[in-house]
């Protein structure tokens, strides 16, 4: 009896730290990855952006989109080495946060730098590889994020669901591309990106991703799955 | 070390405006009255000829601002540093250029070794304020202190076999953190025709904003021809040789697909990677249409006669 009653304050009192843990652990995502938005809005507020603002920022909403990618792209290799499972549920906050960032990103291009003069975007974007693979990483990324929204829309299929949010694992190397693209000279950092979403797509390779999921308890649930 | 107040001789809109723009709610409000932005090149072009305008004064022949000062001179492409070019400036700090010699050499009649400070009391500086368009699509207006190479050549005598100018850059590892760091085939170097070079618009510059070149800015000597892409404008020069044939020039030796010899600004002619249709002016928001040869063709488009500038990029 008095095991029992001790046995209910602890279980009690464990699931209370953890949800504080978990409600903690969602504020501080939210908060890091606001972060370079705020500092972007404060340098430029200080004028410590550039003497370039504008490339600036474009370079700077591009890398946080990237490594928020990468960074939600780690998710089910994550979970998969660690048996988390409840990491799971960081992968999508991190991917609509890519997405805003990209957003940003593709404003301040269309925007603040072209002045929407659509005969330079067009000749820009369509024209360009580079622009091209961003436009195409960008259209991958929305999929994703629209249907990863509650209440995606009804008359969308099934499949069509599925191949949507699986698109986000096409638009990392996509955005690799663009960003090698756009710069004169490539760095340590280019090849460490590279490097990095090759070795995180390799968990997506059906057979590995089996054997590392025998160990799990019961199957994740995979891009395109609930 | 006390200097003339900038805002002096630069108007003050440009130190408001500069390093900032409109990215916050101000932006999204005015995003819809922005395309005019980008039709402001070369609007009031009336006045054609480049007549160097006296030491302060604000705008060039085109009526375009001056870039600040500050961005001149906190912006730089100088890869011997870093190519991060917000931060070449302060790698450069210390960098000395006393003592420096310039080697003028190759085919010519009277080759000469000049040491920098012999060199600036034979040849007097003038400002030339000119528009600098970088391969980037990125531009700048920059009051340039300077005589004409011309005056040089003319000195040493140029025998009549030399058909080309090859410009050398400082070679100095030990100094030039981005020579150890970047595997380029260093030193920097540059070439141009012998008529180009001729030309009055080719400029050495010793100085700008009525002082002496900083090192970002390539001291304690360069090039600045401006009716080319940026690239071509080398700094920090020890060598000038006259040659016969058409020298290998360091960026069409890196990546020979994407940047010719000539480099003449065209935007008919894009990058194989970007367009060079528009460029981003230093200070501002927006972009302005690139002007062909940089809005320089009067003097400088007869040079090029009977040639496919798409084949000669
Ligand atoms: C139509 C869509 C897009 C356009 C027009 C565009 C435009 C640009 C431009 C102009 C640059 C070069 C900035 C500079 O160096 O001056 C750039 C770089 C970059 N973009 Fe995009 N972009 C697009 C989509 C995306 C998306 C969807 C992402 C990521 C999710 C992204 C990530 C990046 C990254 C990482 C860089 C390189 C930044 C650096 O390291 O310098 N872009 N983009």
């Amino acid at each position: 009896m008095r095991a029992w009653t001790f046995g209910r304050t602890s279980e009690a009192a464990g699931l209370r730290t953890k949800q504080a843990f978990g409600t903690a652990f969602r504020l501080g995502l939210h908060a890091a990855s606001l972060a370079p938005l705020a500092l972007l809005l404060y340098d430029d507020w200080a004028g410590r952006l550039s003497f370039n603002p504008i490339e600036d920022a474009t370079r700077r909403t591009g890398q946080t989109a990237l490594a928020l990618l990468i960074l939600a792209l780690a998710v089910t290799p994550l979970v998969l080495v660690s048996g988390r499972r409840s990491l799971m549920t960081v992968a999508r906050p991190l991917g609509l946060y890519a997405m805003l960032y990209a957003s940003i990103h593709l404003f301040i291009f269309a925007v603040l730098d072209y002045g929407v003069r659509l005969d330079l975007l067009r000749e820009a974007v369509l024209e360009k590889p580079y622009a091209l693979m961003g436009l195409a990483a960008f259209v991958l990324l929305l999929a994703t994020a629209a249907t990863s929204l509650r209440g995606w829309p009804p008359w969308l299929g099934r499949r069509w669901w599925r191949w949507s949010q699986r698109a986000v694992l096409a638009a990392a190397p996509l955005v690799l591309l663009h960003s090698l693209w756009a710069v004169k000279v490539i760095t340590s950092t280019h090849v460490a990106y590279t490097a990095l979403v090759a070795f995180l797509l390799v968990f997506r390779v059906p057979s590995l991703r089996r054997r590392l999921e025998r160990r799990l308890s019961e199957p994740l649930p995979r891009e395109g799955a609930e | 070390m006390k200097d003339i107040d900038r805002s002096e001789i630069t108007p003050e809109h440009l130190f408001l405006s500069r390093r900032k723009f409109m990215l916050g709610a101000a932006a999204l409000a005015g995003a819809a009255l922005l395309p005019g932005c980008g039709d402001r090149g070369g609007g009031s072009n009336t006045q054609t000829t480049v007549s160097p305008g006296p030491v302060g004064a604000t705008t060039d022949e085109l009526g375009q601002a001056l870039t600040s000062f500050e961005a001149v001179t906190g912006y730089n492409n100088f890869y011997e540093f870093t190519v991060d070019k917000d931060s070449v400036a302060d790698l450069a700090r210390d960098f000395a250029t006393r003592p420096w010699t310039v080697e003028v050499a190759g085919l010519v009649a009277r080759p000469q070794v000049l040491p920098i400070d012999e060199l600036l009391a034979e040849f007097p500086e003038r400002e030339r304020i000119y528009r600098m368009r970088c391969v980037e699509a990125w531009s700048m207006v920059i009051p340039w202190l300077g005589f004409p190479l011309r005056l040089l050549l003319d000195q040493v005598v140029p025998q009549p076999q030399a058909r080309y100018v090859r410009f050398v850059a400082i070679d100095a590892p030990e100094r030039l953190p981005g020579q150890r760091k970047y595997s380029f085939d260093w030193p920097y170097t540059e070439g141009l025709r012998l008529d180009e070079a001729m030309n009055d618009l080719t400029l050495i510059a010793t100085g700008l904003y009525g002082k002496q070149l900083l090192p970002q800015n390539g001291a304690p000597l360069r090039l600045v021809v401006p009716w080319k892409y940026g690239f071509k404008s080398i700094k920090s020069i020890v060598r000038i040789e006259l040659v016969q044939d058409r020298p290998a020039t360091f960026w069409s030796s890196s990546a020979p697909h994407e940047y010719g010899f000539y480099a003449n600004v065209n935007p008919e002619v894009d990058h194989p990677r970007w367009s060079q249709k528009s460029e981003r002016r230093i200070g501002e928001t927006g972009r302005r249409d690139t002007l062909p040869f940089n809005g320089y063709g009067e003097e400088v488009a007869g040079l090029y006669e009977g040639m496919d500038l798409r084949k000669d990029f």
